[in-house]
């Protein structure tokens, strides 16, 4: 009968104990009622972790609030976190965007649940966490280069040096 | 896997696409589809299992331009959370890219060109939209 199972629910039961590892480990710093809506405070940070079958039905998404942004505001800090996505994204860092109602910024992440484990959620929300607080404080005191996340961009600025000469076209 | 299969999948990539160069392309040297250049990248130290697509979107000055970023940086979420994709800005060049993580478990070259082509029509939109109406983004 097990292997009649839909998948996306075995991956709902497992999805389910990883939130009750992590709770148990981090049980100081979250309450238990939080971690049943998967949404808890962390170091000044609101975090959600959610399980999306439908589309991605073998991972857990993670989502931050970083700060609130008010309508033309901030243009050097929105650049300066689209730069800073290349880098976080080659590292499998949380990315930044903004909140469908574009007042809020906010960080993604991306947790395959194959390599999913408590300490492994705990070392991703720590991190974050102290990411997002030097965010803040990067804001607050007007400064626009990000120290939190050196961009790796070596390779990808070397293929682009590359690319006049051996680009290919295929359609 | 890692580099192995990495190779493999650039050697398919390149037979599937008739390009002779595979070695180039393995080196990080850019294909294009459907006007979009796409570096295929593989770093053993970030990840053994996963390899990245890079797709330069021909779309630059967005320094100058807070509105569009504003706007790139809201269609982040639904992108990031429905495809696993990201929108970017190369620091040194300024740049607008798209970034896709695929893990190459079960990964093949159709699949590879088919996220391709699915990351091109996206540089379309964000095209298409920039140019027309930036602010209707925001």
């Amino acid at each position: 009968m097990k292997s009649s199972l839909p998948s996306a629910f075995v991956e709902a039961q497992q999805y389910k104990k990883i939130l009750q590892k992590y709770g148990a480990i981090a049980e100081a710093d979250l309450p238990k009622q939080a971690i049943s809506q998967d949404t808890f405070t962390f170091n000044n940070v609101t975090i959600s972790l959610y399980f999306q079958p439908d589309i991605a039905p073998e991972g857990i998404h993670l989502r931050a609030e970083v700060m609130d942004i008010e309508e033309g505001t901030h243009p050097h800090m929105i650049h300066q976190c689209l730069a800073e996505n290349l880098g976080r994204y080659h590292q499998n860092d949380p990315i930044f965007a903004l909140a469908p109602d574009m007042k809020r910024m906010v960080a993604l992440a991306y947790i395959p649940l194959s390599r999913a484990s408590a300490p492994q959620l705990e070392t991703i929300i720590t991190k974050l966490a102290n990411d997002i607080n030097l965010k803040r404080m990067e804001v607050l005191s007007g400064q626009t280069a990000s120290k939190t996340a050196p961009v790796r961009t070596s390779d990808y600025v070397t293929h682009q040096q590359r690319s006049a000469m051996s680009a290919q076209v295929w359609r | 896997m890692s580099q192995s299969k990495f190779v493999e999948l650039i050697q398919e990539l390149c037979l599937t696409m008739d390009i002779a160069q595979a070695d180039q392309v393995l080196d990080g040297s850019p294909v294009c589809i459907n006007n979009v250049s796409f570096s295929v990248i593989h770093d053993p130290i970030q990840s053994q299992e996963r390899l990245y697509l890079y797709g330069s979107l021909g779309i630059d000055a967005l320094k100058d331009n807070p509105e569009a970023q504003r706007a790139l940086l809201g269609i982040n979420q639904d992108l990031f959370l429905e495809y696993g994709m990201c929108l970017a800005i190369t620091p040194t060049d300024n740049k607008l890219i798209i970034c896709h993580g695929l893990s190459m478990e079960s990964l093949t070259a159709k699949d590879i060109i088919e996220q391709m082509k699915y990351a091109a029509s996206i540089a379309d939109s964000c095209k298409e939209l920039f140019t027309e109406t930036p602010a209707s983004f925001c």
